[in-house]
Protein backbone atom coordinates (compact mmCIF):
# COMPACT_ATOMS: atom_id res chain seq x y z
CA UNK A 1 0.00 0.00 0.00
CA UNK A 2 1.48 3.32 -1.08
CA UNK A 3 1.01 6.22 1.30
CA UNK A 4 -0.22 9.49 -0.24
CA UNK A 5 1.56 12.61 1.12
CA UNK A 6 -0.97 15.00 2.81
CA UNK A 7 -0.12 17.92 0.49
CA UNK A 8 -1.39 15.79 -2.42
CA UNK A 9 -4.89 15.33 -0.95
CA UNK A 10 -6.39 18.59 -2.21
CA UNK A 11 -4.96 18.47 -5.78
CA UNK A 12 -5.96 14.78 -6.07
CA UNK A 13 -9.46 15.56 -4.79
CA UNK A 14 -9.74 18.47 -7.25
CA UNK A 15 -8.75 16.21 -10.14
CA UNK A 16 -11.54 13.86 -9.17
CA UNK A 17 -14.12 16.67 -9.38
CA UNK A 18 -14.17 16.11 -13.17
CA UNK A 19 -16.47 13.26 -12.15
CA UNK A 20 -19.14 15.85 -11.15
CA UNK A 21 -19.84 17.26 -14.66
CA UNK A 22 -19.41 13.76 -16.07
CA UNK A 23 -22.03 12.41 -13.65
CA UNK A 24 -24.36 15.29 -14.60
CA UNK A 25 -23.88 14.49 -18.30
CA UNK A 26 -24.48 10.79 -17.75
CA UNK A 27 -27.59 11.53 -15.70
CA UNK A 28 -28.93 13.84 -18.42
CA UNK A 29 -28.01 11.26 -21.06
CA UNK A 30 -24.96 12.25 -23.09
CA UNK A 31 -26.77 11.35 -26.31
CA UNK A 32 -29.58 13.78 -25.55
CA UNK A 33 -27.20 16.72 -25.00
CA UNK A 34 -26.52 19.11 -27.89
CA UNK A 35 -23.31 18.49 -29.85
CA UNK A 36 -21.12 21.08 -28.00
CA UNK A 37 -22.00 19.67 -24.58
CA UNK A 38 -21.51 16.10 -25.82
CA UNK A 39 -17.95 17.05 -26.79
CA UNK A 40 -17.45 18.76 -23.40
CA UNK A 41 -18.68 15.58 -21.68
CA UNK A 42 -16.06 13.58 -23.57
CA UNK A 43 -13.48 16.21 -22.54
CA UNK A 44 -14.33 15.89 -18.82
CA UNK A 45 -14.28 12.08 -19.10
CA UNK A 46 -10.84 12.12 -20.76
CA UNK A 47 -9.55 14.68 -18.22
CA UNK A 48 -10.83 12.54 -15.34
CA UNK A 49 -8.95 9.54 -16.71
CA UNK A 50 -5.84 11.71 -17.17
CA UNK A 51 -6.10 13.00 -13.57
CA UNK A 52 -6.45 9.47 -12.23
CA UNK A 53 -3.45 8.19 -14.20
CA UNK A 54 -1.40 11.26 -13.17
CA UNK A 55 -2.26 10.62 -9.53
CA UNK A 56 -1.53 6.91 -9.78
CA UNK A 57 1.89 7.59 -11.32
CA UNK A 58 2.59 10.40 -8.87
CA UNK A 59 1.90 8.44 -5.69
CA UNK A 60 4.16 5.67 -6.99
CA UNK A 61 6.84 8.29 -7.65
CA UNK A 62 6.82 7.46 -11.36
CA UNK A 63 7.55 10.30 -13.78
CA UNK A 64 4.21 11.68 -15.01
CA UNK A 65 4.92 15.02 -16.68
CA UNK A 66 4.95 13.34 -20.12
CA UNK A 67 1.23 12.72 -19.66
CA UNK A 68 0.49 16.48 -19.54
CA UNK A 69 2.40 16.87 -22.82
CA UNK A 70 0.39 14.09 -24.46
CA UNK A 71 -2.90 15.32 -23.01
CA UNK A 72 -2.48 18.94 -24.20
CA UNK A 73 -3.37 18.38 -27.92
CA UNK A 74 -6.28 16.13 -26.92
CA UNK A 75 -7.63 18.88 -24.65
CA UNK A 76 -7.23 21.55 -27.34
CA UNK A 77 -8.85 19.32 -29.97
CA UNK A 78 -11.92 18.59 -27.82
CA UNK A 79 -12.44 22.12 -26.48
CA UNK A 80 -11.95 23.83 -29.84
CA UNK A 81 -14.33 21.31 -31.42
CA UNK A 82 -16.94 22.19 -28.77
CA UNK A 83 -16.39 25.94 -29.30
CA UNK A 84 -16.55 25.57 -33.09
CA UNK A 85 -19.98 24.00 -32.71
CA UNK A 86 -21.14 26.89 -30.56
CA UNK A 87 -20.34 29.58 -33.12
CA UNK A 88 -23.08 31.51 -34.86
CA UNK A 89 -20.84 32.75 -37.67
CA UNK A 90 -19.63 30.24 -40.23
CA UNK A 91 -16.29 32.05 -40.63
CA UNK A 92 -15.58 31.87 -36.89
CA UNK A 93 -16.44 28.16 -36.88
CA UNK A 94 -14.06 27.49 -39.77
CA UNK A 95 -11.31 29.56 -38.16
CA UNK A 96 -11.61 27.69 -34.87
CA UNK A 97 -11.55 24.32 -36.63
CA UNK A 98 -8.52 25.47 -38.62
CA UNK A 99 -6.76 26.30 -35.33
CA UNK A 100 -6.76 22.61 -34.36
CA UNK A 101 -4.23 21.39 -36.98
CA UNK A 102 -2.29 24.65 -36.62
CA UNK A 103 -1.98 24.07 -32.89
CA UNK A 104 -0.96 20.44 -33.41
CA UNK A 105 1.86 21.57 -35.69
CA UNK A 106 2.92 24.25 -33.17
CA UNK A 107 2.75 21.78 -30.29
CA UNK A 108 4.85 19.21 -32.15
CA UNK A 109 7.37 21.90 -33.10
CA UNK A 110 7.60 23.18 -29.50
CA UNK A 111 7.93 19.64 -28.16
CA UNK A 112 10.82 18.93 -30.47
CA UNK A 113 12.60 22.29 -30.09
CA UNK A 114 11.79 23.74 -26.64
CA UNK A 115 9.80 21.45 -24.34
CA UNK A 116 10.96 18.18 -22.88
CA UNK A 117 8.75 15.17 -22.05
CA UNK A 118 10.61 14.84 -18.74
CA UNK A 119 9.93 18.44 -17.70
CA UNK A 120 6.95 20.77 -17.27
CA UNK A 121 5.28 21.59 -20.63
CA UNK A 122 6.30 25.24 -20.38
CA UNK A 123 5.63 26.35 -23.95
CA UNK A 124 3.06 23.93 -25.40
CA UNK A 125 0.70 24.11 -22.43
CA UNK A 126 0.98 27.90 -22.23
CA UNK A 127 0.14 28.28 -25.92
CA UNK A 128 -2.80 25.87 -25.55
CA UNK A 129 -4.15 27.73 -22.49
CA UNK A 130 -3.84 31.10 -24.27
CA UNK A 131 -5.68 29.68 -27.28
CA UNK A 132 -8.52 28.32 -25.15
CA UNK A 133 -8.83 31.59 -23.17
CA UNK A 134 -8.99 33.61 -26.41
CA UNK A 135 -11.60 31.36 -28.03
CA UNK A 136 -13.69 31.14 -24.81
CA UNK A 137 -13.68 34.94 -24.40
CA UNK A 138 -14.60 35.45 -28.07
CA UNK A 139 -17.41 32.89 -27.81
CA UNK A 140 -18.78 34.49 -24.65
CA UNK A 141 -18.68 37.95 -26.22
CA UNK A 142 -20.33 36.94 -29.51
CA UNK A 143 -23.01 34.65 -28.07
CA UNK A 144 -23.97 37.22 -25.42
CA UNK A 145 -24.66 39.68 -28.25
CA UNK A 146 -27.02 37.18 -29.89
CA UNK A 147 -28.81 36.01 -26.72
CA UNK A 148 -32.46 36.99 -26.41
CA UNK A 149 -32.70 35.81 -22.80
CA UNK A 150 -30.47 36.39 -19.76
CA UNK A 151 -26.99 35.02 -20.45
CA UNK A 152 -26.96 33.37 -17.03
CA UNK A 153 -29.72 31.02 -18.21
CA UNK A 154 -27.56 29.81 -21.10
CA UNK A 155 -25.34 26.70 -20.91
CA UNK A 156 -22.63 28.32 -23.05
CA UNK A 157 -22.30 31.13 -20.50
CA UNK A 158 -21.42 28.72 -17.67
CA UNK A 159 -19.18 26.68 -19.94
CA UNK A 160 -17.14 29.66 -21.17
CA UNK A 161 -16.95 31.26 -17.71
CA UNK A 162 -15.86 27.90 -16.24
CA UNK A 163 -13.00 27.70 -18.74
CA UNK A 164 -12.15 31.40 -18.29
CA UNK A 165 -11.79 30.86 -14.55
CA UNK A 166 -9.32 27.99 -14.95
CA UNK A 167 -7.33 28.40 -18.16
CA UNK A 168 -5.81 31.88 -17.59
CA UNK A 169 -4.13 30.38 -14.54
CA UNK A 170 -2.76 27.55 -16.67
CA UNK A 171 -1.02 30.15 -18.82
CA UNK A 172 1.39 30.85 -15.99
CA UNK A 173 1.21 27.54 -14.09
CA UNK A 174 3.75 25.54 -16.06
CA UNK A 175 6.35 28.27 -16.64
CA UNK A 176 6.18 29.13 -12.93
CA UNK A 177 6.31 25.46 -11.90
CA UNK A 178 9.37 24.99 -14.03
CA UNK A 179 10.99 28.09 -12.53
CA UNK A 180 10.14 27.12 -8.94
CA UNK A 181 11.06 23.45 -9.23
CA UNK A 182 13.93 22.91 -6.80
CA UNK A 183 13.86 26.56 -5.75
CA UNK A 184 10.76 26.97 -3.64
CA UNK A 185 8.84 23.76 -3.02
CA UNK A 186 6.45 25.52 -0.63
CA UNK A 187 5.38 27.99 -3.33
CA UNK A 188 5.19 25.20 -5.89
CA UNK A 189 2.69 23.32 -3.72
CA UNK A 190 0.71 26.53 -3.18
CA UNK A 191 0.65 27.02 -6.94
CA UNK A 192 -0.96 23.59 -7.33
CA UNK A 193 -3.37 24.19 -4.45
CA UNK A 194 -4.67 27.34 -6.17
CA UNK A 195 -4.78 25.39 -9.42
CA UNK A 196 -6.88 22.73 -7.66
CA UNK A 197 -9.28 25.34 -6.21
CA UNK A 198 -9.80 26.93 -9.65
CA UNK A 199 -10.27 23.48 -11.18
CA UNK A 200 -13.07 22.75 -8.70
CA UNK A 201 -14.80 26.10 -9.46
CA UNK A 202 -14.41 25.46 -13.19
CA UNK A 203 -15.91 21.98 -12.89
CA UNK A 204 -18.85 23.35 -10.91
CA UNK A 205 -19.50 25.89 -13.67
CA UNK A 206 -19.32 23.17 -16.35
CA UNK A 207 -21.74 21.08 -14.29
CA UNK A 208 -24.07 24.09 -14.14
CA UNK A 209 -23.87 24.33 -17.95
CA UNK A 210 -24.93 20.70 -18.33
CA UNK A 211 -27.71 20.97 -15.73
CA UNK A 212 -28.88 24.23 -17.28
CA UNK A 213 -29.25 22.46 -20.63
CA UNK A 214 -31.01 19.52 -18.99
CA UNK A 215 -33.56 21.84 -17.35
CA UNK A 216 -34.23 23.59 -20.67
CA UNK A 217 -34.67 20.27 -22.47
CA UNK A 218 -37.08 18.75 -19.98
CA UNK A 219 -38.92 21.98 -19.29
CA UNK A 220 -39.13 22.99 -22.93
CA UNK A 221 -38.27 26.51 -21.96
CA UNK A 222 -39.02 29.35 -24.29
CA UNK A 223 -35.39 30.49 -24.12
CA UNK A 224 -33.14 29.90 -27.08
CA UNK A 225 -30.97 26.91 -26.35
CA UNK A 226 -27.38 26.02 -26.90
CA UNK A 227 -27.15 26.20 -30.66
CA UNK A 228 -26.82 22.69 -32.01
CA UNK A 229 -24.33 22.31 -34.81
CA UNK B 1 6.77 32.73 2.88
CA UNK B 2 10.37 32.53 4.07
CA UNK B 3 11.60 31.22 0.72
CA UNK B 4 11.72 33.68 -2.18
CA UNK B 5 9.24 36.30 -0.85
CA UNK B 6 9.42 38.28 -4.09
CA UNK B 7 8.16 35.18 -5.96
CA UNK B 8 5.24 34.85 -3.55
CA UNK B 9 4.22 38.44 -4.19
CA UNK B 10 4.51 38.04 -7.96
CA UNK B 11 2.43 34.90 -7.74
CA UNK B 12 -0.30 36.45 -5.53
CA UNK B 13 -0.43 39.63 -7.61
CA UNK B 14 -0.59 37.75 -10.92
CA UNK B 15 -3.30 35.37 -9.69
CA UNK B 16 -5.44 38.15 -8.24
CA UNK B 17 -4.99 40.32 -11.35
CA UNK B 18 -6.05 37.42 -13.56
CA UNK B 19 -9.11 36.64 -11.45
CA UNK B 20 -10.12 40.33 -11.29
CA UNK B 21 -9.76 40.69 -15.07
CA UNK B 22 -11.87 37.59 -15.74
CA UNK B 23 -14.50 38.72 -13.20
CA UNK B 24 -14.61 42.23 -14.71
CA UNK B 25 -14.92 40.84 -18.24
CA UNK B 26 -17.77 38.48 -17.31
CA UNK B 27 -19.54 41.11 -15.18
CA UNK B 28 -19.38 43.70 -17.97
CA UNK B 29 -20.91 41.20 -20.40
CA UNK B 30 -23.70 40.29 -17.98
CA UNK B 31 -24.46 43.94 -17.16
CA UNK B 32 -24.43 45.06 -20.81
CA UNK B 33 -26.63 42.17 -21.87
CA UNK B 34 -29.14 42.87 -19.08
CA UNK B 35 -29.29 46.52 -20.11
CA UNK B 36 -29.77 45.55 -23.74
CA UNK B 37 -32.50 43.03 -22.86
CA UNK B 38 -34.34 45.46 -20.64
CA UNK B 39 -34.28 48.13 -23.38
CA UNK B 40 -35.42 45.77 -26.13
CA UNK B 41 -38.12 44.26 -23.91
CA UNK B 42 -39.47 47.67 -22.94
CA UNK B 43 -39.46 48.68 -26.59
CA UNK B 44 -41.04 45.37 -27.64
CA UNK B 45 -43.69 45.76 -24.96
CA UNK B 46 -44.60 49.26 -26.12
CA UNK B 47 -44.65 48.07 -29.73
CA UNK B 48 -46.95 45.14 -28.96
CA UNK B 49 -49.24 47.28 -26.82
CA UNK B 50 -49.43 49.92 -29.58
CA UNK B 51 -50.14 47.21 -32.13
CA UNK B 52 -52.97 45.77 -30.03
CA UNK B 53 -54.38 49.25 -29.41
CA UNK B 54 -54.31 50.06 -33.12
CA UNK B 55 -55.92 46.73 -33.99
CA UNK B 56 -58.68 47.35 -31.44
CA UNK B 57 -59.25 50.87 -32.79
CA UNK B 58 -59.45 49.65 -36.38
CA UNK B 59 -61.74 46.78 -35.36
CA UNK B 60 -64.04 49.26 -33.56
CA UNK B 61 -64.11 51.56 -36.58
CA UNK B 62 -64.84 48.67 -38.91
CA UNK B 63 -67.60 47.44 -36.63
CA UNK B 64 -69.16 50.74 -35.56
CA UNK B 65 -68.80 52.71 -38.77
CA UNK B 66 -68.17 50.68 -41.90
CA UNK B 67 -70.51 47.78 -41.10
CA UNK B 68 -73.30 50.21 -40.11
CA UNK B 69 -72.90 52.14 -43.35
CA UNK B 70 -72.95 48.96 -45.41
CA UNK B 71 -76.06 47.83 -43.50
CA UNK B 72 -77.76 51.18 -44.18
CA UNK B 73 -76.89 50.90 -47.87
CA UNK B 74 -78.45 47.45 -47.83
CA UNK B 75 -81.66 48.81 -46.26
CA UNK B 76 -81.86 51.61 -48.82
CA UNK B 77 -81.37 49.12 -51.61
CA UNK B 78 -84.12 46.95 -50.13
CA UNK B 79 -86.51 49.92 -50.09
CA UNK B 80 -85.53 50.77 -53.66
CA UNK B 81 -86.03 47.13 -54.63
CA UNK B 82 -89.59 47.17 -53.21
CA UNK B 83 -90.43 50.38 -55.08
CA UNK B 84 -89.36 48.91 -58.41
CA UNK B 85 -91.38 46.44 -60.47
CA UNK B 86 -90.05 42.87 -60.50
CA UNK B 87 -88.00 43.03 -63.65
CA UNK B 88 -84.32 42.90 -64.66
CA UNK B 89 -83.35 45.99 -62.61
CA UNK B 90 -85.10 44.69 -59.44
CA UNK B 91 -83.41 41.31 -59.70
CA UNK B 92 -80.05 43.02 -60.16
CA UNK B 93 -80.69 45.18 -57.08
CA UNK B 94 -81.47 42.05 -55.04
CA UNK B 95 -78.15 40.60 -56.18
CA UNK B 96 -76.27 43.77 -55.12
CA UNK B 97 -78.06 43.68 -51.75
CA UNK B 98 -76.91 40.07 -51.24
CA UNK B 99 -73.33 41.10 -52.12
CA UNK B 100 -73.53 43.93 -49.57
CA UNK B 101 -74.77 41.47 -46.95
CA UNK B 102 -71.80 39.19 -47.65
CA UNK B 103 -69.46 42.20 -47.54
CA UNK B 104 -70.81 43.20 -44.10
CA UNK B 105 -70.21 39.64 -42.88
CA UNK B 106 -66.66 39.68 -44.24
CA UNK B 107 -65.91 43.03 -42.55
CA UNK B 108 -67.35 41.70 -39.28
CA UNK B 109 -65.08 38.63 -39.46
CA UNK B 110 -62.08 40.85 -40.28
CA UNK B 111 -62.85 43.11 -37.31
CA UNK B 112 -63.19 40.05 -35.08
CA UNK B 113 -59.86 38.64 -36.24
CA UNK B 114 -58.17 41.98 -35.58
CA UNK B 115 -59.55 42.26 -32.09
CA UNK B 116 -62.41 40.10 -30.80
CA UNK B 117 -64.79 42.45 -28.97
CA UNK B 118 -66.02 39.50 -26.92
CA UNK B 119 -62.61 39.48 -25.23
CA UNK B 120 -63.32 42.93 -23.76
CA UNK B 121 -66.99 42.30 -22.99
CA UNK B 122 -67.28 38.65 -21.93
CA UNK B 123 -63.71 37.66 -21.08
CA UNK B 124 -61.10 35.15 -22.19
CA UNK B 125 -63.17 31.94 -21.90
CA UNK B 126 -65.95 33.27 -24.12
CA UNK B 127 -63.44 34.59 -26.67
CA UNK B 128 -61.73 31.19 -26.76
CA UNK B 129 -65.09 29.45 -27.34
CA UNK B 130 -65.52 31.66 -30.42
CA UNK B 131 -61.98 31.00 -31.52
CA UNK B 132 -62.51 27.24 -31.21
CA UNK B 133 -65.70 27.54 -33.30
CA UNK B 134 -63.70 29.35 -36.00
CA UNK B 135 -61.09 26.60 -36.11
CA UNK B 136 -63.78 23.92 -36.16
CA UNK B 137 -65.05 25.52 -39.36
CA UNK B 138 -61.59 24.86 -40.79
CA UNK B 139 -61.97 21.15 -39.96
CA UNK B 140 -60.03 21.00 -36.68
CA UNK B 141 -61.86 19.34 -33.81
CA UNK B 142 -60.97 21.13 -30.57
CA UNK B 143 -61.85 19.72 -27.15
CA UNK B 144 -62.03 22.75 -24.92
CA UNK B 145 -61.93 22.62 -21.17
CA UNK B 146 -62.18 25.96 -19.39
CA UNK B 147 -62.69 26.58 -15.71
CA UNK B 148 -62.17 30.31 -15.55
CA UNK B 149 -64.60 33.02 -14.43
CA UNK B 150 -65.26 35.80 -17.01
CA UNK B 151 -63.48 38.58 -15.10
CA UNK B 152 -60.64 36.47 -13.69
CA UNK B 153 -57.92 37.87 -15.95
CA UNK B 154 -56.67 41.41 -16.60
CA UNK B 155 -57.30 42.64 -20.20
CA UNK B 156 -53.61 42.63 -21.18
CA UNK B 157 -53.22 39.03 -20.03
CA UNK B 158 -56.47 38.01 -21.77
CA UNK B 159 -55.25 39.44 -25.06
CA UNK B 160 -51.87 37.78 -24.62
CA UNK B 161 -53.31 34.32 -23.86
CA UNK B 162 -55.88 34.70 -26.66
CA UNK B 163 -53.07 35.38 -29.15
CA UNK B 164 -51.11 32.38 -27.82
CA UNK B 165 -54.15 30.11 -28.30
CA UNK B 166 -54.76 31.59 -31.75
CA UNK B 167 -51.16 31.00 -32.88
CA UNK B 168 -50.99 27.53 -31.30
CA UNK B 169 -54.23 26.38 -32.99
CA UNK B 170 -53.10 27.92 -36.27
CA UNK B 171 -49.88 25.86 -35.99
CA UNK B 172 -51.94 22.71 -35.37
CA UNK B 173 -53.92 23.33 -38.57
CA UNK B 174 -50.91 24.35 -40.68
CA UNK B 175 -48.13 22.08 -39.49
CA UNK B 176 -49.16 19.24 -37.15
CA UNK B 177 -51.30 17.19 -39.52
CA UNK B 178 -53.56 16.40 -36.54
CA UNK B 179 -57.33 16.64 -36.95
CA UNK B 180 -57.91 17.09 -33.25
CA UNK B 181 -56.51 19.28 -30.48
CA UNK B 182 -57.13 19.96 -26.79
CA UNK B 183 -57.38 23.44 -25.34
CA UNK B 184 -57.34 23.80 -21.58
CA UNK B 185 -57.68 26.98 -19.54
CA UNK B 186 -57.60 26.96 -15.77
CA UNK B 187 -56.48 28.99 -12.76
CA UNK B 188 -53.00 27.97 -11.61
CA UNK B 189 -51.67 29.51 -8.44
CA UNK B 190 -51.77 33.29 -8.82
CA UNK B 191 -52.16 33.05 -12.55
CA UNK B 192 -53.83 31.34 -15.45
CA UNK B 193 -52.55 28.34 -17.36
CA UNK B 194 -53.41 27.85 -21.00
CA UNK B 195 -52.48 24.60 -22.71
CA UNK B 196 -52.88 23.64 -26.34
CA UNK B 197 -52.00 20.05 -27.17
CA UNK B 198 -52.09 17.91 -30.27
CA UNK B 199 -50.92 14.42 -31.19
CA UNK B 200 -49.58 15.47 -34.58
CA UNK B 201 -46.17 15.18 -36.16
CA UNK B 202 -44.37 17.41 -33.63
CA UNK B 203 -41.04 19.15 -34.16
CA UNK B 204 -37.67 19.72 -32.53
CA UNK B 205 -38.10 22.75 -30.20
CA UNK B 206 -34.31 23.29 -30.26
CA UNK B 207 -34.36 24.07 -33.97
CA UNK B 208 -34.22 27.82 -34.44
CA UNK B 209 -35.81 27.47 -37.90
CA UNK B 210 -38.78 25.62 -36.42
CA UNK B 211 -39.17 28.27 -33.70
CA UNK B 212 -39.15 31.10 -36.23
CA UNK B 213 -41.50 29.30 -38.63
CA UNK B 214 -44.02 28.54 -35.91
CA UNK B 215 -44.03 32.07 -34.52
CA UNK B 216 -42.80 30.74 -31.16
CA UNK B 217 -40.30 33.55 -30.65
CA UNK B 218 -43.01 36.20 -30.83
CA UNK B 219 -45.20 34.12 -28.50
CA UNK B 220 -42.33 33.90 -26.01
CA UNK B 221 -41.92 37.66 -26.16
CA UNK B 222 -45.65 38.28 -25.67
CA UNK B 223 -45.72 36.01 -22.63
CA UNK B 224 -42.56 37.53 -21.21
CA UNK B 225 -44.09 41.00 -21.44
CA UNK B 226 -46.87 40.01 -19.06
CA UNK B 227 -44.27 38.35 -16.83
CA UNK B 228 -45.45 34.87 -17.72
CA UNK B 229 -43.77 31.68 -18.90
CA UNK B 230 -44.07 29.74 -22.13
CA UNK B 231 -43.12 26.11 -22.31
CA UNK B 232 -43.05 24.00 -25.46
CA UNK B 233 -42.85 20.25 -25.27
CA UNK B 234 -42.55 18.55 -28.60
CA UNK B 235 -40.72 15.73 -30.28
CA UNK B 236 -40.86 14.69 -33.90
CA UNK B 237 -43.69 12.18 -34.24
CA UNK B 238 -44.93 12.62 -30.68
CA UNK B 239 -47.11 15.74 -30.89
CA UNK B 240 -46.80 19.14 -29.28
CA UNK B 241 -47.93 20.77 -26.07
CA UNK B 242 -47.69 24.53 -25.67
CA UNK B 243 -48.27 25.75 -22.13
CA UNK B 244 -48.53 29.44 -21.32
CA UNK B 245 -48.76 30.65 -17.75
CA UNK B 246 -49.40 34.30 -16.94
CA UNK B 247 -50.17 36.10 -13.69
CA UNK B 248 -53.89 36.86 -13.68
CA UNK B 249 -53.73 40.45 -12.56
CA UNK B 250 -50.72 41.93 -14.31
CA UNK B 251 -51.34 45.30 -15.92
CA UNK B 252 -48.27 46.42 -17.91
Amino acid sequence: MVEIPPHFYFPIGAGLTYAIPLAAALRSGIGSLPAPLRVVSIYVAVTLVESCVMTWLSIRSIENLWLIHIFTPVEVFLLLLAFARLQVHELARTMILAMIPLFLITWAFLLVTSDSLADFPVYGRTVSALLIVAVAAYTLLVLSQHALTAVTSQPWFWLTVGLLVYFPYLVMLNPLSSALHGRSEELLFTLYRVNAALMIVSNLFITRAILCQKRQSSGGSSSPRLSPA
Amino acid sequence: MSEAPELWWIFIAATLTGLILVAAFVASIVIQQRRFLSTTRAFGGRLLAAQEEERARLARELHDDLIQRVAMLGQELEQLEHSLPVNGAGIRLAGIREELHDLAGEIRRLAHRMHPAVLDHLGLSAALVQLVAEFEQLGLRVDMDSALPADAVAPAVSTCLYRVAQEALRNVVRHSGAGRAQLRLRPDGRGVLLEVEDAGRGFDPASSNARAGLGLTSLSERIRLVQGRLSIRSEPGLGTRISAWAPAGIRP
